[in-house]
């Protein structure tokens, strides 16, 4: 199971007709596995998309719908609390936004890797596994 | 072994165990069956469907707007 967060979205949504692009050497390398989502993700892509047009909002809720979105549980919060715990414990916070971190334990929780093109700074995350691009 | 229990209205156990071969559990029927079943969000249907939703690819500039409000 993969997991895009909201940044790789918006590549893949505006490289959706570049077959080279790297996310769409991804979605061919990983054919038969499930593509995921964090709800804190599918937020962000569908607040932006909506902050352009209303027409773009309807865009993103078609797009969105190509995965499988995960919602935010106890499990997820716990993951993420025990992530900033550590990361504070060990000084590696800085730089990293509370949207990356929910997307890590949301990958933690439903054992997702995840794709991103911050991947420099989730890669210290313990049990996080991450595809950079 | 861990098993998760499931529960089937009788009419679809009937049709499900009218397709269960002999020596069959009922796992590997539904395996069986599941092999042929489309992948709603795995890699190969979203590249498909990507292709089939009417979806304008993002501008450079709007893509930047929406990477710049969260990041």
């Amino acid at each position: 199971m993969l997991c895009l967060d909201a940044g790789s979205l918006i590549d893949l949504w505006k490289n959706k007709n570049e077959p080279n692009h790297p996310l769409q050497g991804l979605l061919r390398k990983y054919s038969g596995e499930i593509f995921l989502v964090s709800g804190m993700a599918a937020g962000d892509l569908l607040e932006q998309a909506g902050q352009i047009s209303e027409a773009r909002l309807q865009e993103a809720i078609l797009f969105l719908g190509l995965f499988k979105v995960a919602p935010i549980s106890q499990d997820t919060a716990l993951h993420y609390a025990r992530i900033v715990t550590h990361l504070s414990q060990v000084g590696q916070k800085e730089g990293r936004t509370r949207a990356d971190l929910w997307n890590a334990a949301t990958c933690i929780e439903n054992g997702a890797t995840l794709v991103t093109r911050s991947s420099h700074y989730l890669n210290t995350v313990p049990g996080l596994v991450v595809i950079g691009y | 072994m861990n098993i998760k229990t499931i529960a089937l209205e009788p009419k679809v156990y009937e049709r499900l165990a009218a397709l269960k071969e002999h020596s069959e559990t009922f796992s590997k029927l539904v395996e069986r069956l599941m092999r042929g079943a489309p992948q709603p969000h795995n890699g190969s249907t979203i590249s498909d469907r990507l292709k089939e939703i009417p979806l304008q690819p993002l501008s450079v500039v709007e893509a930047e707007q929406m990477l710049k409000k969260i990041q």
